[in-house]
């Protein structure tokens, strides 16, 4: 393995001579090794302390935390903060919008998804080339740069006042597309003869056969798409902030947000930000190969 | 005589039959059935990028009142060539790009060096891969909340070095888009990490154990062998991270507070369009920054592209 | 009566600028009720499209395919109450063997427990009963296969079509699979078109055998009359373990010559070139004959295969017993024909032109 490339024979110049593995030396190996762990955890420790800092930061009191030096260790945890967030602060009714927002957004998603992914793939109809080429482009269009027609449309189509404005523009995924429609072109040809003379139609082969047949890839576009709806912060700040009554549609991100820029001390919105990571980091936990799969799927085409 | 010499020849004198090309039919069924399949997404892929993108163009030569009571009138390219000599877009341009080259190449060597250590047969290992992979899943206002608590007087960090600066550094007109440069490159590391833990593994073993016969050491082995064979992960990652990298505004909204003097310093071009809507109620002149951004963006995904089809060739 | 008929059956891809190919060229077998017909040829030879064909996996361009005496061209392939054995299995690996072998019974309606005792019938006759829960991820090569086949027999369609369905076993299970489909074809008595480019299979296994080559039909006939009869010079080189040899030779006046040396009992009705059929096993190594050199030998245990270089490049194979002498090397031998009348084809049709 590559790996083992920065394990290699630093140490046995005289490996070059000939093929039989050169033993290396015990010292060196363990040596490396303890570098090598050191470098993981030097890693770790940047990603994790941000996060480690405020769980300590949640489980204080507002004062311990103004403490000189500051508190580095929760010596007396305590769950009044949460309790503030959830229940004083509304972060409660702010997770319910965001697990309902986030579930519209990946069943509309996931149903366009998986349609057109089916129709570039499988079915021939004059366009169709064309068409995904179209899809495939407007990958290139970010959602930032839009945002000024996309606020009129949407107040245009009468859904501003309701979730569905918060939720529709985002029920495609054109990544998911191309994803899902490599995953359909892999399916052995064979397949789709023997559903065929099984008496097969397209939209009980898409749902009986193919449809199962992908689940991985199906896995792999659901969490892409429920870590960005679950994330996403512009848009719905954008419409649930600028009227007062859309406020109460606001998703978790936007008042964990308020929360900060409210006078709720440091130790409340800290506690908030840790809530708001527990289910995305259980969903990465149980699905980080999934994550991975789609995040590189541009890469290794 | 061969049997296929026989053959070809057995071939050449039957009567070759040449009917009337035969156009390739599509079934109608079909056809329908892959329309309306595509439909919904096309629907929403015109409604929601193409037509807000082509909109803008329009947008931009007019000039929109905050209430749409009164009617916009065009403006031509006044307002946009206007934009291009303003003050604040240069320096949103400036902000934007100080904070691209902050992150991608901090963020993305971070992220090799942890997708490096971690490419190894270690026990353990599985759990630090999750661990860094950890920051693209933590949403832009989570970072945010975290790094503006602990970047702030009352409850910094810093107070841990004996320091306690006024203002604090995320209000500071110097430091504060520094600030959040470090907040992007915290973000970004994860995303480079599994970028580049997917390209080491695309590099075949055979290549490196080659190298080890050959007697490289292990430092040679990475600069000669594994950055060159990682070359196109490394563009991939930069023009992720570039695209990423313009669009962001999310920790400047949330940490800096809107209208302050220190806002002017954090202000990206995205940020502009987003204020322009937001504060201002000026559509004209978001879609001018939005056709701005978006013109950057495309030059860069066709510098992508050229070097893209260069590398093709030593590749594989 | 589950007859299969294919009348002038054409099958021609739309090429570049008007160059179609043609896959298939007026086709014609009448294949009756109960019948086993092995379609064999080397790869590419349209044998495989023929019977996609017949499945409706391919459209006909030209010509009539019936089943049952009823023409099918326009039935979608649902309909037209035949099942087939991929050569990958084509197992739906989300279901369980049971499901696989009830999918094609559950979207034609069948009742429940129709389904349950036809699954069960089947997996009785190919041994599946202890599998019927398993995933094809959990199965040998062999059992896929047979599931293969089960999922085709529980539809207890009019005829069998199997695309080389013992391609992807090895060697030992492949003997042994292809008695256990001639059995079953037996046991079940359903019409079976079986498309092969193993010639050995072919000859095994079918009554019938049709010998395709670059989208022909060369000949269809019993196993030992394409042996003993074949109609043209390829079927001669193809059929047969090893294929028959082709001497080339000349004709004048009806007497045929190899390499100046007269051919005992070779009659042709052509002039010039001809070639001269005769079996490995009819050939001996003599004192008198064609002039050749010796250019490898196989020791295959009990016999042993010569391999003789002709004076013009041509290679042919002598098969004799291990206890004959051997030539060495590069020695130079002489061949001699044994056989009582040697099939004669005419070298620019490569038609039999013996009389």
């Amino acid at each position: 393995m590559a790996t083992e490339v920065l394990m290699a024979d630093a140490s046995t110049p005289g490996a070059g001579a000939g093929f039989e593995r050169v033993p290396r030396r015990d010292g060196t190996r363990r040596l490396l090794m303890v570098l090598s762990y050191l470098g993981l955890t030097v890693g770790a420790l940047i990603v994790l302390f941000p996060i480690y800092m405020a769980l300590v930061g949640s489980l204080v009191t507002a004062v311990d935390l103004g403490n000189e030096p500051p508190p580095f260790f929760p010596t007396h945890p305590q769950w009044s903060n949460y309790h503030a967030a959830l229940f004083n602060d509304d972060l409660l009714k702010f997770i319910g919008n965001s697990l309902i927002q986030t579930t519209l957004i990946w069943v509309g998603a996931m149903v366009t998804t998986v349609l057109a992914a089916y129709a570039v793939a499988m079915l021939r109809f004059p366009g169709r080339t064309l068409l995904f080429i179209v899809i495939i482009a407007s990958l290139g269009i970010p959602f930032e740069v839009t945002i000024a027609t996309n606020y009129n449309t949407v107040a245009q189509l009468h859904m501003f006042n309701d979730v569905w404005g918060l939720t529709v523009p985002f029920m495609v995924s054109a990544v998911g597309i191309f994803l899902l429609r490599n995953a359909f072109l892999s399916i052995p040809k064979e397949m789709q003869e023997a559903a065929v003379l099984d008496g097969c139609g397209h939209v009980r082969f898409l749902w009986r056969v193919a449809i199962p047949l992908v689940r991985p890839q199906l896995a792999a576009i659901s969490v892409f798409i429920i870590l960005g709806a679950w994330n996403q912060y512009v848009w719905p700040q954008l419409l649930t902030q600028t009227t007062g009554a859309n406020e109460q549609l606001s998703p978790l991100q936007v008042g964990l947000a308020h929360l900060y820029g409210g006078f709720n001390g440091a130790t409340i919105p800290l506690a908030g930000a840790i809530i708001a990571i527990i289910p995305v980091f259980i969903l990465l936990a149980l699905f980080n190969k999934q994550l991975i799969r789609s995040l590189t799927a541009g890469a290794v085409k | 005589m061969s049997i296929a010499e026989f053959v070809e020849e057995f071939e050449g004198s039957a009567a070759v039959v040449r009917p009337k090309r035969r156009p390739r039919r599509f079934r109608l069924g079909e056809s329908l059935l892959g329309y309306a399949f595509i439909l919904p997404a096309l629907i929403m892929i015109g409604l929601w990028a193409i037509y807000p993108m082509v909109e803008n163009f329009f947008l931009a030569t007019r000039e929109v009142p905050p209430s749409p009571v009164f009617p916009s009138r065009s403006v031509g390219l006044a307002q946009f060539t206007g934009l291009l000599s303003s003050q604040t877009f240069l320096d949103a341009l400036k902000g934007t790009m100080y904070y691209t080259v902050m992150v991608v190449p901090i963020g993305g060597a971070l992220g090799l060096a942890m997708a490096v250590f971690a490419h190894q047969k270690l026990k353990g290992v599985t759990i630090y891969r999750l661990i860094f992979s950890s920051t693209v899943a933590t949403s832009a206002a989570v970072v945010s909340v975290i790094f503006g608590t602990y970047l702030n007087p009352a409850t910094g960090l810093l107070r841990w070095l004996g320091v306690n600066p006024t203002p604090p550094l995320v209000q500071n007109p110097t430091w504060a888009m520094p600030m959040m440069a470090l907040v992007g490159i915290w973000g970004f590391m994860g995303a480079a990490f599994i970028l580049f833990s997917a390209g080491l593994q695309s590099i075949p073993d055979d290549v490196v154990e080659a190298a080890r016969i050959d007697g490289a050491s292990a430092w040679t082995i990475f600069r000669r062998i594994t950055l060159p064979l990682l070359s196109p992960t490394i563009f991939f990652c930069g023009i992720v991270g570039t695209s990423t990298a313009l669009l962001t505004f999310q920790q400047m909204n949330i940490i800096v507070t809107a209208g302050s003097a220190t806002q002017a310093k954090v202000n990206t071009l995205a940020y502009m369009i987003f204020q322009e809507i937001f504060y201002n109620n000026n559509q004209g002149l978001a879609a001018c920054y939005a056709i701005v951004l978006f013109g950057i963006m495309a030059v860069l995904g066709i510098i992508q592209y050229l070097l893209f089809s260069r590398r093709v060739h030593y590749g594989n | 009566m589950s007859t299969v008929a294919l009348s002038n059956v054409f099958k021609i891809y739309p090429g570049e600028k008007g160059a179609d190919i043609t896959a298939v060229r007026d086709f014609n077998i009448e294949i009756t009720d109960r019948e086993f017909v092995v379609f064999v040829g080397p790869s590419g030879c349209g044998k495989s499209t023929t019977l996609r064909m017949i499945a409706g996996l391919e459209e006909i361009s030209r010509g009539d395919i019936s089943i049952g005496g009823r023409r099918v061209n326009d039935v979608p392939p649902k309909d037209r109450d035949i099942a087939m054995v991929f050569q990958n299995y084509a197992l739906y690996p989300h279901m369980s063997v049971y499901e696989n072998m009830a999918f094609g019974l559950k979207l034609r309606k069948f009742p429940k427990a129709e389904i349950r005792k036809r699954v069960d019938d089947a997996a009785g006759i190919l041994g599946l009963e202890q599998l019927l829960d398993r995933k094809p991820k959990a199965l040998s090569g062999g059992q896929r296969q047979r599931v293969a086949l089960a999922r085709a027999i529980v539809r207890e369609p009019k005829c069998f079509l199997m695309d080389e369905p013992l391609s992807n076993l090895d060697a030992t299970l492949r003997a042994q699979t292809r008695a256990d489909i001639v059995t079953l074809q037996q046991q079940l008595g359903t019409t079976t078109i079986y498309v092969t480019h193993d010639q050995v299979e072919a000859m095994t296994m079918g009554h019938r055998i049709a010998v395709m080559n670059q989208g022909v039909l060369q000949q269809v006939d019993t196993p030992s009359a394409l042996y003993e009869q074949p109609a043209n010079a390829f079927v001669a080189g193809f059929i047969g373990n090893p294929g028959m040899n082709l001497l080339p030779g000349t004709s004048k006046q009806g007497a045929v010559t190899v390499g100046n040396q007269p051919v005992a009992g070779a009659a042709s009705s052509v002039e010039g070139a001809v070639l001269v059929g005769v079996r490995a096993e009819d050939l001996v190594l003599s004192s008198t004959g064609v002039q050749a050199t010796c250019g490898a030998i196989e020791v295959l245990g009990s016999e042993v295969h010569v391999l003789a270089d002709l004076d013009g490049g041509e290679r042919v194979i002598i098969r004799q017993a291990a206890d004959r002498p051997r030539p060495t090397l590069g020695e130079a031998i002489t061949l001699e024909l044994t056989a009582s009348a040697p099939l004669l084809f005419d070298a620019a049709t490569g038609q039999r032109c013996d009389r």
